[in-house]
C-alpha cells in the first residue's frame, strides 16, 4: 500500500458540499450542510465542535454508517482516490470499509465484540480483506497487535475483550482498523473515554504510524489539546457548518470566528488571566430549528443585525494567513479586531 | 458460552445434577442393545463361534428406524470414538474441539447412510437378513443334548419381539418391568424409548431453533418491511395454540414415522425463538462492536451469524433446553393419542398401552421415565438462566 506515494496536490479524500438529513416523525432535518475540505496523504486534520454540531455525523457518513434508514446523504461526493463513495454500491463500500478507509471509534470499552479473542478480531479484517488464511492472518494480526504496543502480544491475541484495560482496547481498535493499511483514517474521538496519560500515549502512536503507513487521518475531537498535538489543520464545525478552517497554529493564534474563539477561551489556562478564561454561554441550537442568519448569532457577543438576516459563507478574511477561511460579516468587515481579547 | 457461565452451572447442585443424569439417558440409549436384545454376543454352537450382535446392529429388519441406526452406528464406533478422543486430549486439542469433530463425525457417518426416501420406515440399510431366532436355536441344540454358550445382552429380548403366549405379565425375574399386550418386553421397549425421546427433544428443538434464529436474526436486522413482515407471522402463528396444530398436521399425515412428529413439532413452535433473537438483534445493532464491524468491511452475514449471534445465545440455549422437555413431552401426548410413529418404542405408546389394559406397571414407568426426563432437562434450563443472570451472579 505505501507503495504509491501519491503526490501531494492529490488529496485521498475529498469531501464536497456534504449535506447529511434525518428523517424522523416530525420531518426532515438537515444535521449537516454544505460541509467541504480534503485531505492528503501523511496529513492529520481535525475536525473540532462542541456535542451535536455534526462532526460525528460527518465521519460517520464518509463510510456510509448513518443509521439508516433515517439519515441519508441528500447531497455532495465523498471522493477516495476519485471514487465517489456517496453512490458507491454497498458490495464495494464493503471492500473500501476497512480497506481503504478506516474507523476507530470512541468507546473502546464497547467497540470490541466481548465473545471474541481480540486477536481473531484483528485477523477478520486481513482474512475478508486481503483472503489470508487463518494462519498467516493470525501471525499478521499478532505482529500488528505488537506494533501498537500490546506487550507478549502473542499472548495476548488469544485475551477477551473484558481480560484488557481500556488503552489496551482502544490499542486493539487501532490494531483493526489498521490491519489492512488503510488510506484514510477516522479517529472520532479516539482517547475521549481514556485517562490522560493513556491519552498521550495513543496520541503518541497514533501520530507514529500515521507516519509509517503514510495515511491521512480526520481526527474528530472536541478537545483542542488534542488538536494542538496531533494536527496540522483543522476545521471547526457549528450546527452542522463548517465555520472555520486554517493551519492549526494560525488558528490558535488569531482565530477569525467568534465560535472559535470561545472555543479557545473555553480552555483554562495558567499563562492567562482568570477573566480570560469565559466558556461560551449557550448551547447548540437544536438543527430542527436553527436560528436564521449565522446560526451562532444569539450566542455571539459580536453579532451585527446583518447577522440576523443573511447566512455568511467561509471566505477568506482580510489579512489572514494562506488557507485560513472562516464564516463571518464581523471579522470580514473588522480584520483588526482581535476575538481572543478578553471582552470589556 | 464464557466459562464463568460453566462455572456457575457447576457450581448449581440441582443442574449438576441435570447434566449427569442427561449423560446417563445418553448413555442408556447408546447403549441400548448391550442392554436389551435378543441376538447373543458371542455364540460357540457344535457349528463354531459366532457374533449375531454385531450383524444384528444394522439389520433393517431388526431395527428400522434410522434413529435406531444412529444410535447403533454410535455405539459400534464408540470404540473408535474413545480411542480419538484419548489421542486429542492427550495432543493438548480443547475439549471445544473434541465435541465439534465427535459430533461432525457421527453425523458424517450417518449421513453416509442417508436415509434415501423419508418414509415411515427410513432405514436406508439394504442389510435385511432374516433375523435368525438364535433362542429357539439355542433350545433347539440344548434339546438334542448339544453343548452350548452364549453370552447375551444384559436381558434377551428385544423391543420389537413379541410373544402372545406371555401378553400382559406383570414384572418378574424374566421381564424386569412385565410385559405388554403383545407380549413385547416393557424393560426393553423403555430402554430403546430413551433414543426416541432424546433425538425427538435434540432434533425438533434444533430444527425450531435453526427456523427461529434466521428469521429473528433477519427481521431484528433489516428492520422495516422485512421486520414488519415476520413480526406478523410471528403473530399470527402465537395465535395458534400449538398442540392443536400438531396434532391436525400430524393426522394429515398418511404414514408417521418419528421424523414427520420433530419436522412437525420443529415448524410449529419457533416463535419463540424468532422473538428471542430478535430483540437480542435490535438491541445489538445499536451496539459499537457491530457499528465496528461494519466499518471495517465485514460481510453482513458474517456480522449477524458469527458476530452478533453468539453474542445472543445465552437466552437462545436456555428457552432450547426448556423446549428439549416440552418437545419431548409432545411427542409422548402424541404417542399417547395414537397419532406417532407405531414402529418406535415410544414412552408413550407404552403409557398409552398401559391405559388401555389398565395395568399400573404399564402406566407408571413410562410415566415416571418421562416425568424424569423433562424434569431433568428442566433443571438444566433452570441452572442455565441462573448462570446467564448476572445478578445472580457473585
Amino acid at each position: 500500500m505505501s507503495a504509491a506515494p501519491p503526490t501531494a496536490a492529490t488529496p485521498v479524500l475529498q469531501v464536497e458540499d456534504l449535506a447529511i438529513g434525518f428523517h424522523g416523525r416530525e420531518g426532515a432535518v438537515r444535521v449537516v450542510d454544505g460541509v467541504s475540505f480534503a485531505l492528503e496523504a501523511g496529513e492529520t486534520v481535525a475536525l473540532v465542535g462542541e456535542s451535536g454540531c455534526g462532526k460525528s455525523v460527518t465521519a460517520l457518513s464518509l463510510l456510509r454508517l448513518l443509521p439508516a434508514p433515517a439519515g441519508h446523504v441528500e447531497r455532495g461526493r465523498i471522493l477516495v482516490d476519485g471514487e465517489d463513495l456517496a453512490v458507491a454500491s454497498e458490495a464495494r463500500l464493503r471492500t473500501l470499509r476497512g480497506g481503504t478507509i478506516s474507523m476507530v471509534f470512541q468507546e473502546p470499552m464497547t467497540s470490541l465484540n466481548p465473545v471474541f479473542p481480540v486477536g481473531d478480531q484483528v485477523a477478520e479484517a486481513l482474512v475478508v480483506h486481503h483472503g489470508l488464511d487463518e494462519e498467516a492472518a493470525r501471525e499478521a494480526a499478532v505482529a500488528m497487535l505488537a506494533r501498537v504496543g500490546i506487550p507478549a502480544a502473542e499472548a495476548r491475541a488469544d485475551e477477551y475483550p473484558h481480560q484488557l484495560s481500556g488503552g489496551m482496547r482502544q490499542r486493539v481498535m487501532i490494531a483493526m482498523a489498521l490491519a489492512c493499511r488503510p488510506r484514510v483514517l477516522l479517529a472520532d474521538e479516539p482517547t475521549t473515554a481514556l485517562d490522560v496519560t493513556v491519552q498521550a500515549q495513543i496520541l503518541a502512536l497514533l501520530g507514529d504510524l500515521q507516519r509509517e503507513l503514510g495515511m491521512a487521518v480526520l481526527l474528530i475531537t472536541h478537545d483542542l489539546g488534542v488538536v494542538a498535538q496531533l494536527a496540522r489543520r483543522m476545521l471547526v464545525m457549528y450546527a452542522g457548518r463548517v465555520v472555520e478552517e486554517g493551519r492549526v497554529e494560525d488558528v490558535f493564534a488569531r482565530p477569525r470566528h467568534p465560535y472559535t474563539a470561545g472555543l479557545l477561551r473555553s480552555i483554562p489556562r495558567l499563562d492567562r488571566s482568570a477573566a480570560a478564561f469565559a466558556p461560551i454561554e449557550g448551547s447548540v441550537p437544536d438543527p430542527r430549528a436553527l436560528p436564521p442568519g449565522c446560526a451562532f448569532h444569539p450566542r455571539c457577543a459580536h453579532a451585527e443585525p446583518r447577522c440576523r438576516g443573511e447566512a455568511p459563507v467561509l471566505a477568506p478574511p482580510p489579512g489572514a494567513p494562506r488557507g485560513q477561511r472562516a464564516a463571518c460579516f464581523v471579522t470580514a468587515a473588522r480584520p483588526g479586531l482581535e476575538l481572543l481579547e478578553p471582552g470589556p | 458460552m464464557t466459562n464463568g457461565v460453566l462455572d456457575a452451572l457447576r457450581r448449581d447442585r440441582l443442574a449438576r445434577f441435570g447434566l449427569h443424569a442427561i449423560a446417563g439417558l445418553v448413555a442408556i440409549a447408546v447403549a441400548a442393545p448391550l442392554l436389551a436384545l435378543d441376538q447373543p454376543l458371542v455364540l460357540r454352537t457344535r457349528g463354531g463361534v459366532s457374533f449375531p450382535f454385531f450383524p444384528a446392529l444394522v439389520n433393517r429388519l431388526l431395527f428400522e428406524n434410522a434413529v435406531d441406526l444412529l444410535f447403533n452406528l454410535a455405539l459400534l464406533a464408540a470404540p473408535a470414538y474413545g480411542l480419538g478422543v484419548a489421542i486429542a486430549r492427550r495432543r493438548g486439542v480443547s475439549w471445544r474441539r473434541v465435541a465439534v469433530g465427535l459430533a461432525a463425525l457421527q453425523v458424517l457417518l450417518f449421513v453416509a447412510c442417508l436415509p434415501e426416501r423419508f418414509g415411515p420406515i427410513a432405514n436406508p440399510l439394504h442389510l435385511e437378513e432374516p433375523i435368525p431366532d438364535t433362542k429357539a436355536e439355542i433350545a433347539a441344540s440344548e434339546a438334542r443334548g448339544e453343548p452350548v454358550w452364549a453370552v447375551f445382552p444384559l436381558r434377551p429380548f428385544s423391543y420389537r419381539e413379541t410373544d402372545p403366549a406371555h401378553s400382559v405379565e406383570p414384572p418378574d425375574r424374566t421381564h424386569w418391568l412385565g410385559t405388554d399386550k403383545e407380549g413385547r418386553d416393557v424393560f426393553a421397549r423403555m430402554v430403546f424409548g430413551t433414543r426416541i425421546s432424546l433425538t425427538v427433544g435434540v432434533v425438533a428443538v434444533s430444527l425450531y431453533v435453526a427456523i427461529g434464529v434466521v428469521l429473528g436474526a433477519l427481521a431484528g436486522w433489516f428492520g422495516g418491511r422485512i421486520d414488519l413482515l415476520i413480526s406478523r407471522v410471528i403473530e399470527v402463528m402465537i395465535c395458534l395454540p400449538t398442540f392443536f396444530l400438531i396434532l391436525a398436521l400430524v393426522a394429515l399425515v398418511e404414514q408417521r414415522s418419528v421424523f414427520h412428529v420433530m419436522a412437525i413439532i420443529g415448524v410449529t413452535s419457533w416463535t419463540g425463538v424468532a422473538r428471542l433473537v430478535r430483540a437480542e438483534f435490535l438491541r445489538q445493532r445499536a451496539l459499537d462492536y457491530v457499528q465496528a464491524a461494519v466499518a471495517l468491511g465485514i460481510p453482513t452475514w458474517r456480522i449477524l451469524f458469527l458476530h452478533m449471534l453468539p453474542n445472543a445465545m445465552g437466552p437462545v440455549l436456555v428457552s432450547a433446553t426448556f423446549g428439549v422437555a416440552s418437545a419431548i413431552l409432545v411427542e409422548s401426548s402424541l404417542a399417547f393419542l395414537g397419532l406417532g410413529d407405531v414402529s418406535v418404542a415410544s414412552w408413550g405408546a407404552t403409557l398409552n398401552a398401559g391405559r388401555l389394559e389398565q395395568k399400573a406397571w404399564l402406566v407408571l414407568v413410562p410415566g415416571f421415565a418421562i416425568f424424569f426426563v423433562v424434569s431433568v432437562f428442566n433443571l438444566v434450563g433452570e441452572g442455565l438462566r441462573d448462570a446467564l443472570d448476572p445478578r445472580l451472579r457473585s
